[in-house]
C-alpha cells in the first residue's frame, strides 16, 4: 500500500502540483489523466526524486520514505519510464537497460550474464533490437521500448508509465497492456499509467485519477463512468478570466473572403512527428493551433523557421520557398517567437541590442551600429509592447519573465514579418501581461499571417479566427464561428477526435 | 564465442577510431624511417619518448569521457617530475620512495582537481586553467632550473629495462593493460553514461560529481605514471618540462575519439595518437626545421590533424 500525502510543487509562481494525496493499492493500475499542465509528469518526478516537492511525503506500508534522489527511489522500489525518455545516447542497448545494475565477475563486468539477462528480457516483450547497438542509433519506437523495458527490468513495486504508448506500434501496445496485467497480477506490483489516449486508459485501469491545474479532481471507476464524464472532469468549469475579450473572428471574416492565402503549406511531414498537414493561413488571419502537449505543433512551427528538417511543401505569398534555416526563413519575412525566452534571449546583454538585433543584422553585418536609431526603435517597442524596465540599456536579466516575453516578441516584430509563428509564447507567463501580449499580436496581425499554438486554450479564443486540433501529429478537427468554445475544443483535443 | 558478445566487444573497442588511429600511427612512424633511413633500434627510442604523452593523453581521455576537460596534465607532468628529483638532491630519499613519490604527487593533484571539479562544481576548464599556473609556479619555486642527476639504478633501468624487458615495452603494456582493466569494469560505464547524459545517469541512481571526482583520481594516477617514465627518460628534474604537452595529449584524446561534450572516447586509439604524435615531432625535427620554429610548426600540423579528424567525424 502506497500513500502520496499533501505533495505540493511550485516553479517560481506556477503552481504545478498543490497539495495531492491519494493511496495506491497493491496489484493494482491507476490511470492518470489531465490536460495539458495538469501536473501529471511533476507528479511522476516528485514520487521518483527527480524533483524535490515543497512539500508532502510519500509512504510505503504506513512508513514515511525518504526520497531525495532517483537512487532512494530505486532502492523503495520505485521506478518509472518517463515521457521524454531517460536514456544514455552513447551507450549500446544492454548497457542502457541494465545501467548501475550491471552484473560483475571478479570486478569486471559480465558480459554473458548482461547479454543473457536482457536478450530474455527483450524476448518477453517481443522486440528485436541489437543489444550492442548505440541508444544514439535506434528509432524513436525503439527507445520508447528499451525506456519501459528499463523500468520494468528493475522489477519495481510501484511502477510509473509516463506516456509509454506514444510511439509504440498496435502490437506492441497490445503486448504491453499484457505485460502490465501479468505484473499487477503476478508481483503485485502497483502501476501508474499516463497516456494521452483516453479510451486506453478506460481499458487498462482499475481506477482513474484525474488532475486538473495540479490539483486532484477525483478518483473514477471506469466500470461506472463514461468516457465523457472522465473528459468533463478534466475540463472542470470555464474559467472567466478572459472575459473581457469579444470575439473579432466573424467581423474579420467577411474581410479575409477576398485575400489570398499568405502561407500555405501542403502535406508536410516531419520525421515521424507531423504526418501530412497541409494549411493556409490568409493575411490580416489568425489561425490557433491547440492539441494536448507533443502533438506534433512546435515541430511544425519550428520546421516552418528552419529549425527543423521536413519534407512537403511551403508556399509564401503564392511562390515556393525552400527552408533550411532560421536565416532562410527571415529572408521569407517569416519570425518565430516560442515560450523559452532563454532560447531567443541574449539575457546579460540589454533591452535595447535584444530588440535590435535582427533589424542591426539586416543592415548588413559590415555597417557599424547607428546607435540613435538603435535606442529610437528601442524605445518604440518598449512604449508600444509596454515594457518594464528602468531604460533601454538594461541587461534583460533583470526583466521579469512576462517581460523577457515582451523582448524576445519586439525582436521579432521589429523586422515587420509578413508570417508570425507563435509556439505557445505564453507558458508561465502571468494574467495581466498575456492580455497585453494578445492584444498586441491582435493589433499587430492586421496585415500579417499569424499561426499561433498554445497549450492553453483560452489564449486562443479572445483572437483565433480558427483554431485547428493536432492529435498524433496530424490536424484532426478545425473549429470555427460560434464552435470556437473552450469546452468543445478541450474535448476534441483528449479524445483525438 | 556467441555473435552477440562480439558484437559487443566490438563497440567497446570502437573498432572504427582504433583503426584510423592505428592507421595514423602507422603513417606517421613509416614516413620517419623513409625520411631518416633507420632501424627497429631508432623506432623503439622514439617510441620510449612517446610513453609519458601515451598516459598523459590517458589522463585527459579520463576527464574527457565524463565531460569534464583538463588544461592543467603538462603542468601537473612537471610537478610530479620537479618534486622526487628534488627530493633525491636534497633528502636523499633514493629507494623505492622516489617512484612512489611521483605518483603520491600526481594523485595529490588529480584530489586538488577533483575537489574543485567534481565537490565543488567549478567549471573544469577554470578549475584547471588556474591550477595549471599554480602545478607550474610550483615547480619553478622547488627547482628554478633543470638539475640532476637521478638515481643511478633509476637511470640503469632506462638503459637496460627491468630484467631485461625495455622499459618502452613495459610502459606500453602497462598502459594498454590499465586502459582495458579499466573499459571492461562498471566503472568505465558509468563514466561513459556520466558524460552522455548526466541527466540519465542521475535517473539510473548513479552520482555523477562522484564519477567526475574518482575521473579525477584517475587522471592524477596516469599523471604520476607519465612522470615516472619522464624522469627516467630525461634523467632529470626540469620545471619546464611538460608545458606542451597539455595541447599534445588533448589532441591525442580527441584523435581517440573524445568529444569536448564527453560520452566518448578510446584509450587505445588515443595511445597509438601519443605515438604517431610523438613520431610527427621527430619527423619535424629530422626534416631540419630550426629548434625556435620546431613548436611552431608542430602546431601548425596539429592543427591541421584536428581539423581532419574533425571531417572525418562529421563525414560519419
Amino acid at each position: 500500500m502506497w500513500k502520496l500525502e499533501g505533495l505540493t510543487k511550485s516553479f517560481g509562481a506556477i503552481r504545478a502540483v498543490e497539495d495531492f494525496s491519494c493511496s495506491l493499492e497493491e496489484g493494482r493500475v491507476y490511470g492518470l489523466v489531465g490536460g495539458n499542465g495538469a501536473g501529471k509528469s511533476t507528479l511522476v518526478k516528485l514520487v521518483t526524486g527527480v524533483l524535490k516537492p515543497d512539500k508532502g511525503k510519500v509512504l510505503k506500508n504506513g512508513n514515511m520514505l525518504a526520497i531525495n534522489s532517483p537512487r532512494d527511489a530505486r532502492k523503495h522500489g520505485i521506478a518509472a519510464a518517463y515521457q521524454e525518455f531517460s536514456l544514455v545516447p552513447d551507450l549500446p542497448v544492454v548497457n542502457n537497460l541494465l545501467l548501475n545494475i550491471e552484473p560483475v565477475k571478479f570486478g569486471f563486468i559480465d558480459i554473458d550474464k548482461m547479454i543473457g539477462k536482457a536478450t530474455k528480457f527483450l524476448e518477453k516483450l517481443n522486440v528485436n533490437i541489437p543489444l550492442s547497438k548505440l541508444v544514439r542509433d535506434l528509432s524513436p519506437t525503439e527507445k520508447q521500448v528499451i525506456e519501459i523495458a528499463k523500468a520494468l527490468i528493475l522489477e519495481p513495486q510501484l511502477l510509473f508509465l509516463d506516456e509509454p504508448t506514444n510511439y509504440l506500434s498496435e502490437e506492441q501496445r497490445e503486448i504491453l497492456f499484457k505485460i502490465i496485467n501479468e505484473i499487477k497480477g503476478g508481483a503485485k506490483t502497483t502501476i501508474v499509467f499516463i497516456s494521452h489516449r483516453i479510451e486506453e486508459v478506460f481499458r487498462i485501469s482499475d481506477q482513474i485519477i484525474v488532475l486538473r491545474n495540479g490539483r486532484l479532481v477525483g478518483i473514477y471507476d471506469p466500470k461506472r463512468v463514461s468516457i465523457d464524464d472522465v473528459v468533463r472532469a478534466m475540463i472542470g468549469e470555464l474559467a472567466e478570466e478572459y472575459r473581457g475579450y469579444k470575439y473579432v473572428g466573424a467581423r474579420m471574416e467577411a474581410v479575409l473572403e477576398k485575400e489570398k492565402p499568405m502561407l500555405s503549406i501542403r502535406s508536410l511531414h516531419i520525421m515521424d512527428k507531423v504526418k501530412n498537414v497541409s494549411l493556409d493561413v490568409k493575411k490580416g488571419e489568425i489561425v490557433g493551433l491547440a492539441g494536448l502537449l507533443g502533438q506534433g505543433q512546435s515541430e511544425f512551427l519550428r520546421a516552418i523557421y528552419g529549425l527543423l528538417p521536413y519534407e512537403g511543401t511551403i508556399i509564401v505569398e503564392g511562390k515556393g520557398v525552400k527552408i533550411t534555416s532560421p536565416r532562410d526563413a527571415l529572408k521569407h519575412g517569416i519570425v518565430y517567437i516560442s515560450g523559452d525566452a532563454l532560447e531567443g534571449i541574449f539575457l546579460l546583454r540589454s533591452v535595447k541590442e535584444n530588440i535590435s538585433l535582427i533589424s542591426n543584422m539586416q543592415r548588413g553585418l559590415h555597417k557599424s551600429v547607428n546607435t540613435k536609431a538603435e535606442k529610437e526603435l528601442a524605445i518604440k517597442m518598449i512604449r508600444k509592447l509596454n515594457i518594464a524596465c528602468m531604460n533601454p540599456d538594461q541587461p534583460v536579466l533583470h526583466l521579469s519573465g512576462g517581460n523577457r516575453q515582451k523582448v524576445y516578441l519586439a525582436r521579432g516584430l521589429t523586422v515587420n514579418p509578413k508570417i508570425l509563428l507563435l509556439d505557445d509564447p505564453l507558458k508561465g507567463v502571468d494574467i495581466r501581461t498575456k492580455r497585453e501580449i494578445l492584444n498586441i499580436v491582435k493589433e499587430f496581425a492586421k496585415d500579417k499571417a499569424v499561426l499561433f499554438f498554445s497549450s492553453d486554450v483560452k489564449e486562443l479564443l479572445p483572437i483565433a479566427n480558427r483554431v485547428l486540433v493536432f492529435f498524433e501529429g496530424s490536424i484532426i478537427r478545425e473549429f470555427t464561428g460560434d464552435q470556437l468554445r473552450e469546452d468543445l475544443i478541450l474535448e476534441a483535443s483528449i479524445k483525438g477526435a | 564465442m556467441k555473435s552477440g558478445k562480439l558484437q559487443l566487444i566490438k563497440e567497446y573497442l570502437n573498432l572504427r577510431i582504433l583503426l584510423t588511429s592505428i592507421s595514423f600511427m602507422i603513417g606517421v612512424i613509416l614516413l620517419n624511417v623513409v625520411v631518416n633511413l633507420k632501424t627497429l633500434m631508432y623506432i623503439s627510442s622514439i617510441t620510449l619518448l612517446a610513453v609519458p604523452l601515451a598516459f598523459l593523453a590517458l589522463a585527459e581521455l579520463i576527464v574527457f569521457i565524463t565531460g569534464e576537460v583538463d588544461m592543467s596534465v603538462g603542468a601537473g607532468l612537471t610537478l610530479a617530475n620537479v618534486i622526487p628529483v628534488y627530493a633525491y638532491l636534497y633528502h636523499g630519499i633514493e629507494d623505492y620512495r622516489f617512484i612512489l613519490l611521483h605518483l603520491v604527487v600526481g594523485l595529490s593533484i588529480g584530489l586538488v582537481n577533483g575537489t574543485l571539479v567534481g565537490l565543488l562544481r567549478i567549471n573544469s576548464f577554470l578549475a584547471t586553467l588556474a591550477t595549471s599556473s599554480i602545478w607550474a609556479g610550483l615547480s619553478l619555486t622547488i627547482l628554478n632550473k633543470p638539475e640532476g642527476p637521478i638515481p643511478t639504478w633509476y637511470y640503469r633501468l632506462f638503459m637496460d629495462g627491468l630484467l631485461g624487458i625495455p622499459m618502452v615495452i613495459i610502459g606500453m603494456l602497462v598502459a594498454i593493460s590499465m586502459w582495458m582493466v579499466f573499459r571492461f569494469s562498471k566503472t568505465s560505464l558509468h563514466f561513459y553514461a556520466a558524460g552522455s547524459s548526466s541527466y540519465a545517469a542521475f535517473i539510473a541512481g548513479i552520482n555523477v560529481n562522484v564519477i567526475k571526482f574518482i575521473a579525477f583520481i584517475l587522471n592524477g594516477l596516469f599523471i604520476g605514471l607519465a612522470a615516472i617514465f619522464m624522469t627516467g627518460i630525461i634523467a632529470s628534474g626540469d620545471p619546464t618540462i611538460g608545458l606542451p604537452y597539455t595541447l599534445s595529449a588533448i589532441l591525442a584524446a580527441i584523435i581517440g575519439g573524445a568529444r569536448f561534450t564527453g560520452g566518448a572516447g578510446d584509450g587505445i586509439a588515443t595511445i597509438s595518437a601519443a605515438v604517431g604524435l610523438t613520431f610527427m615531432r621527430n619527423l619535424i625535427f629530422s626534416l631540419g626545421v630550426p629548434f625556435y620554429q620546431q613548436d611552431l610548426v608542430y602546431s601548425i600540423v596539429v592543427l591541421a590533424l584536428l581539423a581532419i579528424a574533425m571531417y572525418l567525424r562529421g563525414a560519419k
